[in-house]
């Protein structure tokens, strides 16, 4: 069941004539204005951009609960350099947790393989009493 | 702020020729098929002034193109306020004008599909100009000043693609409609007309004329189909200098040429494609064309 999140992502860098952001195939706003979306725990995102030259860029993107915009459950700066190809493009998965920790760059070796490898999946109803679930407290032997 | 400035600029252009074209890779007569999209990644729309000293025109331009797919528009305001020195340098003869036009395109990523173009946008740019001139037909008629309104509708398409991971190729393609006017192949002629002479015994005699800049020979409209394209090389390792090769072409009966040239543009500091100057060289029929621009860009 997709909960509604207020996602900001600012992204700079100069002479980038096309900049695309999806979550969960919803388009972004990347200027900073706040976009309102209904997203799953884990879903996929997208970045995409283009410049005719080999360009510096830096995305900021924070993911904060639209009940209560103090609580971020993702928080990312992503930097790299649109290679000379002049095509750049991401993909992964994000998870959301609202123990997500403070927002860290990312060095440009770690950009375009993943940014899931700080995440860990909330427990929901269906998996907080089974076995083997990362997150899920072992029973006590009596 | 940022945003109200551009615009109060194109309004507060004296005389302001407008040809809608937001690019400052103009030959000497003021045109181009590039529309250029903003260098400033967090400001999606473009202002800009150019001055054309070949045809001692201006030009300024807004263009909005969408970050991403989608609509983007564009208007322009242009003008060339007088004739004169400009004509006797660069060795031509448009005449006064003034006009408007406005853009409006998609920004797609159509041409990704082929595997080499990176970007790409296809606009419809409407221009309107109105001028006016002094011709002077033969010596059996008197000087008339002819006005002149011409619509124009071109379709550009501009995309870039990598050129060996040495440069990028900016290119521009554009074809259309248009009413023209022949002044560009009439005379440049001072018009001198007699208002006043010195009466009998005044001496010395005199003789008051009014001196009219205007053009000789037998003026016409027709309709034009002109057609443009521009590749611009931006080269890696020097992006500050571009170097454009272009060609200008009418493709209708009565005035069909092609021209050809290149022209060589200097850009701002990690800024390729705002545009500060350039000069540019060509060829129309036989004869060499210099063209002088100038670029501000917001």
């Amino acid at each position: 069941m997709p909960n509604e999140y207020d996602v900001t992502a600012t992204l700079t860098g100069q002479a980038i004539s096309y900049r695309k952001l999806t979550l969960n195939g919803e388009n972004v706003d990347l200027l900073g204005a706040g976009t309102r979306l209904a997203l799953p725990d884990t879903f996929t995102g997208k970045l995409e951009l283009k410049s005719p030259y080999t360009r510096k860029w830096t995305l900021e993107l924070e993911i904060t609960t639209t009940s209560d915009p103090q609580t971020t459950v993702f928080k990312k700066t992503m930097t790299g350099t649109i290679p000379n190809n002049l095509d750049y493009r991401w993909s992964d998965q994000i998870t959301l947790s609202s123990s997500q920790p403070p927002a860290a760059p990312v060095g440009p070796r770690m950009l375009g393989m993943t940014i899931t490898a700080i995440q860990v999946p909330r427990p929901t109803k269906k998996t907080a009493g089974r076995k083997n679930v990362r997150g899920a407290q072992k029973p006590k032997r009596t | 702020m940022r945003r109200t400035m551009p615009l109060l600029l194109i309004f507060l252009v004296p005389a302001a020729n407008v040809i809608g074209q937001t690019s400052a890779y103009q030959t000497s007569d003021s045109t181009s098929s590039i529309l250029i999209y903003n260098p400033d990644q967090n400001n999606p729309s473009t202002a800009n002034v150019v001055f054309n000293v070949a045809s001692t025109e201006f030009t300024a331009g807004y263009l909005h193109l969408a970050p991403a797919e989608g609509w983007s528009w564009g208007f322009g305001v242009f003008g060339k306020p007088s004739t004169g020195l400009s004509n006797q340098i660069f060795q031509t003869s448009a005449g006064d004008k003034i006009g408007g036009s406005i853009t409006f395109g998609y920004h797609s990523l159509a041409g990704q599909a082929n595997g080499w173009m990176v970007d790409d946008w296809l606009m419809l740019q409407l221009t309107y100009t109105h001028s006016a001139a002094e011709i002077i037909t033969d010596a059996s008629s008197p000087a008339q000043k002819r006005t002149f309104d011409g619509p124009k509708a071109l379709l550009l398409y501009n995309f870039y693609a990598p050129a060996r991971n040495a440069a990028t190729i900016l290119f521009g393609f554009a074809g259309g409609m248009a009413k023209s006017n022949n002044i560009d192949a009439l005379t440049p002629v001072t018009i001198n007309s007699p208002l006043l002479q010195s009466a009998v015994g005044v001496t010395p005699s005199f003789t008051v004329v009014k001196s009219v800049n205007g053009y000789s020979g037998l003026y016409r409209t027709y309709t034009s189909a002109p057609i443009y394209t521009d590749a611009v090389v931006i080269p890696r390792k020097l992006e500050w200098t571009t170097l454009d090769f272009f060609t200008r072409s009418d493709v209708a009966a009565f005035n069909r040429y092609i021209e050809g040239g290149i022209g060589l543009f200097i850009a701002a500091p990690n800024m390729p494609t705002k545009v500060l100057g350039g000069i540019t060289w060509s060829w129309k029929n036989g004869k060499p064309m210099l063209g002088i621009v100038a670029g501000w860009a917001f």
